[in-house]
């Protein structure tokens, strides 16, 4: 019985190993595909569904699925063709999205939407660019457009415009005097830490007290103490996941009387609901697609609706940050190939060089200069209140005059 | 030469063989898969010279792997040689576990495993603070392999190289195993205290073996970094260290070719249930089912059914296929016969 069994699981995992060898081989044939023709157009995604970034890639996936359809249901792209998506998980890892990407890139895919994973799309970019396969990532790192690359875009607003935006909120509410804590393992944290810290003199902001954590760590009350002794009128916090949670729930119960200020790394309920009650109150910078329903009437609003509809009729919840990045990309690639008139790679890349498009994070102006597309008014300052993101008075106010 | 041997040796030969001319027919994916796998066998090959001989367990492998990888990749970021990144990978990786060695391998068992898990960790928390090594950015632009203007830039010859470099390790590991010192090894696999009463240097042994096991690591490392010209910490997370080990084990502890069986296996089953999870129509968590569960589910199985991995247990039918009609002996079963616990222990004993 026993040895039976056993060669019917070798047997099982043989048969796995043949499969492997007979499902690559088929890649070579889509490489005909690419440039003209009549056929549906190939896009690729590279998603990190399983690993740590798993509530990223998953809503990543769900996003760009939408605007296929939406794109598809009107009718498709170049008079009447369809439009298809190839996902790929990335695991969370580098090297799997560099497997990813090379698997994508033979099946003949004309551009890729990119990892939420800022290492993954790092590995993947020079790739793209040997390749010359427009890479449009929705990973958060400044780095991956700066320098700018031919082939790489981001949707996402860097942590650059992020940072400048909350300094002017800072110095517009008289937070003058700030005390930051920043996650010393994060490279989104440290590089969005730093612009901020460059830029802060500019808007007359003075950190007085300068906090570092790990990305483990569960003990704040150190960090806290110091905050407390420095006289800072509000604390800004640079961190994504766990540390900001925790970090928020200790400084609820610390009797500081000053606002918290996340970056938009916490603008979606993966913050809300972990944080609870702790949350309110709290100041958290957001695209304008997560400030959404509350932002004034105006063509962004229309679209971020037009978006989140059928999103939350599918799936039952506000679609997070990342579905809007995933769908965004989707919507960019698509415009540039009907700007371009053309389903080739590097007609695709010259079109996104010079691409306008109204998203429901804003206005992408991508130029040969700037491949984040997004300015420093494309980013809402928001308060969670009973858990939602609500736009302060100040931002709405901004966004009147910008959104007119 | 008696026949299993004789068998073995043939059938190692056509794997050679095989695996040296398969960059010819592989696709642009299919080759990228190759020189990750066969990174993956080089550092398996220490893990398994490590557990399976000389009876030390080490969860943080792919530390060595990023020391590798950073030597070779720093090296090549300054404009040094990169033949020369490539040689450094292994013999700084190699030195630094001799260094953190003679502390952490007078540890024994679990707190080695621990031991060597905190190192990894700390690296990787070190290496994420460290401007001029990228921190947690990453080393961006690292050069393509080359001598002078020659470069190798086509993924092909980076499996060739892989080739190359993987048959060099074995190649070491084959002899070390078959010498006196590796008669020591395990000898001390198997009581540590009798190997040192019949004149085994037990602590100098355990230390040699770290030490080379880190190197097989580094020049692993080197490779990839080379070959995917971006290194991050996230590219070394504590996960490899574990999936290394799980390589080492359902491979076969204890042989010389059980870790790159192990190494295929897995690398393979991990791309085709990637592959599975995000086939057109699949729901959205696919993904996690088939990466999660299913690999899970799997791999209980061959450690349920075959315990002592998948070579060792294939030799064993083979062996049984050549004695043809004989009498069974005692012993013939050892799948059934050998306890479990010994997966994770030492069955070179």
């Amino acid at each position: 019985m026993g040895r039976r069994v056993t060669r019917i699981a070798l047997l099982g995992a043989l048969a796995l190993v043949l499969a492997a060898c007979g499902g690559g081989s088929g890649g070579q044939a889509g490489q005909a595909g690419q440039g003209g023709g009549s056929g549906p157009i190939k896009l690729g995604q590279i998603a990190s569904l399983t690993g740590n970034y798993t509530p990223l890639g998953t809503n990543d996936q769900l996003g760009a699925a939408q605007a296929v359809k939406e794109i598809n249901d009107a009718g498709g792209l170049l008079g009447g063709r369809q439009l298809e998506i190839t996902v790929r998980d990335d695991k969370t890892q580098p090297d799997q999205a560099v497997i990813a990407f090379n698997d994508l890139a033979s099946q003949g895919v004309v551009a890729v939407v990119g990892s939420s994973f800022s290492n993954s799309s790092l590995a993947v970019i020079p790739i793209a660019e040997r390749r010359e396969i427009p890479y449009v990532s929705t990973a958060a790192a400044d780095e991956q457009v700066e320098p700018v690359r031919s082939y790489a875009f981001m949707t996402p607003p860097t942590a650059g415009v992020v940072a400048e935006q909350l300094l002017k909120y800072f110095q517009a509410s008289g937070m003058t005097r700030m005390a930051v804590a920043y996650d010393t393992q994060s490279a989104f944290a440290q590089t969005g830490w730093n612009k901020q810290q460059a830029m802060a003199a500019k808007y007359g902001v003075e950190f007085v007290a300068v906090e570092s954590f790990e990305t483990g760590a569960t003990n704040f009350s150190s960090v806290l103490t110091h905050v407390r002794d420095s006289g800072a009128q509000g604390l800004m916090v640079w961190a994504t996941g766990a540390p900001a949670v925790i970090i928020t729930k200790q400084f609820a119960t610390s009797g500081l009387a000053m606002p918290l200020v996340m970056s938009h790394a916490e603008a979606s309920t993966l913050y809300t609901q972990p944080a609870g009650p702790a949350a309110e109150g709290v100041i958290v910078a957001s695209s304008l697609a997560v400030a959404g329903p509350e932002l004034p009437a105006s063509k962004v609003k229309d679209v971020v609706l037009a978006m989140a509809g059928p999103f939350q009729e599918a799936n039952g919840y506000y679609p997070p940050q990342f579905a809007f990045d995933g769908y965004g990309a989707v919507k960019l690639i698509a415009a540039a190939i009907e700007q371009a008139g053309s389903d080739d790679p590097k007609a695709i890349q010259q079109a996104l060089n010079n691409l306008t498009l109204l998203t429901p994070e804003g206005e992408y102006r991508y130029t040969p200069q700037d491949h984040s597309g997004l300015q420093v008014e494309d980013v809402a300052i928001t308060q969670v209140q009973n858990g939602q993101f609500v736009l302060t008075d100040w931002s709405r106010k901004q966004l009147e005059s910008a959104l007119k | 030469m008696n026949a299993p041997r004789m068998v073995g040796f043939v059938l190692g030969g056509l794997v050679a063989v095989a695996a040296l001319l398969a960059p010819l027919v592989l696709s642009g994916s299919q080759l990228t898969i190759y020189v990750l796998l066969g990174t993956a066998a080089m550092v398996t090959v220490g893990v398994s010279l490590l557990m399976g001989y000389a009876g030390q367990v080490s969860l943080g492998q792919a530390a060595f792997y990023a020391i590798g990888g950073y030597t070779a990749g720093l090296m090549g970021v300054h404009g040094l040689p990169t033949v020369a990144g490539l040689v450094c990978a292994p013999l700084v990786a190699g030195l630094l576990a001799a260094l953190v060695g003679i502390p952490i391998m007078r540890l024994r068992g679990h707190y080695l495993a621990f031991a060597t898990l905190a190192f990894q960790l700390i690296l990787l928390s070190v290496v994420g603070q460290l401007e001029v090594l990228g921190g947690d950015i990453g080393l961006q632009g690292i050069p393509r392999l080359g001598i002078g203007s020659a470069q190798l830039s086509n993924t092909q010859s980076y499996a060739w190289l892989t080739w190359a470099a993987t048959a060099l390790v074995l190649l070491i590991a084959r002899n070390v195993i078959t010498s006196r010192a590796g008669r020591g090894l395990r000898a001390l696999a198997t009581s540590e205290i009798a190997a040192e009463s019949s004149g085994v240097p037990v602590a100098r042994y355990k230390l040699a073996v770290f030490a080379l096991s880190a190197a097989f690591a580094g020049l692993a490392g080197g490779i990839y970094a080379f070959f995917l010209g971006y290194i991050a910490p996230g590219s070394f997370p504590v996960l490899l260290s574990f999936e290394f080990v799980v390589m080492a084990v359902v491979g076969g502890l204890g042989t010389i070719w059980g870790p790159v069986v192990g190494a295929a296996v897995i690398t393979v089953l991990v791309q085709v249930l990637n592959s599975l999870g995000t086939e057109p129509g699949m729901p959205p968590y696919a993904s996690s089912v088939f990466s999660y569960a299913v690999y899970a589910l799997l791999l209980v199985l061959t450690l349920l059914f075959l315990p002592r991995g998948l070579l060792p247990t294939a030799t064993e039918w083979v062996r049984r296929a050549l004695r043809g009609r004989e009498p069974p002996a005692a012993g013939d079963r050892p799948a059934a016969a050998v306890p479990t616990g010994d997966a994770s222990g030492s069955p070179a004993r």
